[in-house]
């Protein structure tokens, strides 16, 4: 039948792919026209062309929790089950930022736990806007703001998240290779040689209000902890 | 007999294309010599009222809808099937061209829900339905979703040679499509003929939908007062009654159609006698 998944599947976290999604959101979208019009029959490809002319976004929306076309296609993404290159493929694309956020859902839902981590943590860089639908309203977010949400919080656009392990306990195992590398890691090494402070103090002497802020903060810290040391 | 004086008679005798007539009864002729022929276009057909519609149905048969479409004969399948990868269709599904639309009906056609196809006089009859026809299979369905349903379930999509499974794409062919598309839309926004649209202010398309909302309700007035000055033409014993006050800017114009259209202007009724509902006693 037209919602079955496909049958060489595999089942990812012990179960059905398509169980992912709770079973009213599942049949609020079967029952929905975009899925029974526009998302019968697609290949991977043709996901990737739906993707593309995706604008927002977000859960069930409206008194009748209508699916967003988002969800409809992370649930058709769940029922073929595209392999891993073409999930990297939706990710790693930077012409469609849509079609990112939907690589960046699909495989925080599916893949494995490092694979997580080293797959989305590059969408921090990425700033761009965008458009998020919530049940009563419209909301602007960020790119690096759903990769910080899809990495630390348990629910998004509706739909719990798979349990992630905490990231020094993946690094303590083995499977990371260890902090989080920030992208401003070569821009202090040069600057500052290495050292966070001094590239604090740099840029609050060419006049960062945030660094001067910053400095502030940890002048003050550093001084209540010594009184605490005295008392 | 002044046939011409009498309003319910038919004044000219009825007339038929003969033409047309003559072409079907030499179709019905050669269906009869040729056996059975169940592919004939779908027609309203043999109605006995309305020969017109009835033609019109004939001569113009239906186009191949998508949903309808066979698989090719070599398309490739999954192992160990004979029919073809299930494919997505390109066109949008007709469901709304017939919205608005009025057809008159036989009252058992609203429960068909299969086309009786007899043979009478060599000519298949269709007996009409309500809502979508499923030619593949045979069935009437009564609601866009249904038929959504329908055509994109199994049994329709066996009789067309398709199975349910999709076929696997490649990271490739992913990359490609990807690629395909990232290019145009470069090429759309890098094309020399696109204009340039301004930069957009916010507060002259405010000013403008202000401007063009006032012009409109503007006009709904003057309408309102001459279709006024129509009726007091009509009747000039009726003294004129006071004009509503000009309608405030805040106001929804439509209250005050609903206030003239809904009754008489209470000061007409009272010379006419009727004083409203209130009785004379206390």
């Amino acid at each position: 039948m037209a919602n079955l998944t496909d049958p060489l599947a595999a089942a990812v976290h012990g179960t059905n792919p398509q169980n992912l999604v709770e079973y009213i959101t599942r049949q609020k979208i079967y029952d929905s026209l975009y899925w029974k019009e526009e998302c019968f029959g697609l290949s991977a490809s043709d996901v990737a062309t739906k993707a593309v002319e995706l604008k927002a976004l977000g859960g069930s929306y409206g008194g009748n929790s209508k699916p967003t076309r988002f969800l409809c296609l992370i649930l058709k993404m769940l029922q073929i089950q595209p392999e891993e290159g073409i999930v990297e493929q939706f990710l790693e694309n930077e012409d469609f930022k849509y079609v990112r956020a939907l690589g960046a859902f699909y495989l925080r839902l599916t893949g494995r736990p490092s694979e997580i981590f080293e797959l989305i943590e590059p969408l921090f860089n990425d700033h761009r806007k965008l458009r998020y639908r919530t049940p009563t309203g419209w909301v602007i977010t960020y790119m690096d703001q759903l990769a910080d949400e899809l990495l630390h919080q348990d629910r998004y656009c509706g739909i719990a998240l798979p349990h992630l392990p905490k990231r020094d306990v993946l690094e303590t195992a083995g499977y990371l290779d260890g902090p989080r590398q920030s992208p401003l890691a070569p821009l202090i090494e040069d600057k500052a040689g290495g050292s966070p402070e001094r590239m604090l103090e740099l840029m609050a002497e060419s006049g960062n209000e945030a660094a001067i802020a910053a400095l502030d903060e940890r002048k003050k810290r550093k001084m209540e902890a010594e009184e605490k040391e005295q008392k | 007999m002044s046939s011409i004086d009498k309003k319910h008679v038919n004044v000219e005798r009825r007339t038929w294309d003969k033409e047309t007539y003559e072409a079907r009864a030499r179709s019905r002729a050669s269906v009869e010599e040729s056996g059975d022929d169940h592919n004939k276009p779908k027609a309203a057909a043999a109605r006995a009222d309305g020969p017109s519609s009835l033609l019109k149905d004939e001569l113009e048969p239906e186009e191949e809808k998508e949903e309808f479409a066979k698989a090719d004969e070599g398309r490739i399948g999954p192992m160990g099937s004979e029919r073809a990868f299930l494919k997505a269709r390109s066109k949008r599904v007709d469901l709304e061209s017939k919205v608005g639309s009025s057809e008159i009906i036989d009252p058992d056609a609203a429960s068909a829900t299969r086309a009786k196809v007899d043979k009478k006089d060599g000519v298949s009859k269709c007996s009409d339905g309500v809502g979508w026809y499923c030619k593949v299979c045979d069935c009437f369905l009564k609601d866009s979703l249904t038929y959504l349903d329908h055509i994109n379930g199994r049994k329709h999509q066996r009789k067309l040679g398709y199975t349910m499974r999709v076929q696997k794409s490649t990271t490739d062919e992913v990359s490609g499509v990807l690629q395909g598309l990232a290019k145009r839309k470069r090429d759309r926004e890098n094309d020399p003929d696109r204009e340039m649209m301004e930069p957009v202010d916010f507060e002259e398309m405010i000013r403008n939908k202000d401007a063009k909302a006032a012009a409109r309700k503007a006009e709904r007035a003057r309408r309102r007062e001459e279709r006024k000055r129509k009726e007091r033409g009509e009747i000039p014993d009726a003294p004129k009654p006071a004009p509503p006050p000009p309608p405030p800017e805040v106001n929804d114009g439509s209250e005050e159609e609903g206030y003239e259209e809904g009754g008489i202007d209470p000061a007409l009724a009272a010379m006419m006698g009727i004083s409203g509902f209130g009785s004379s006693k206390k």
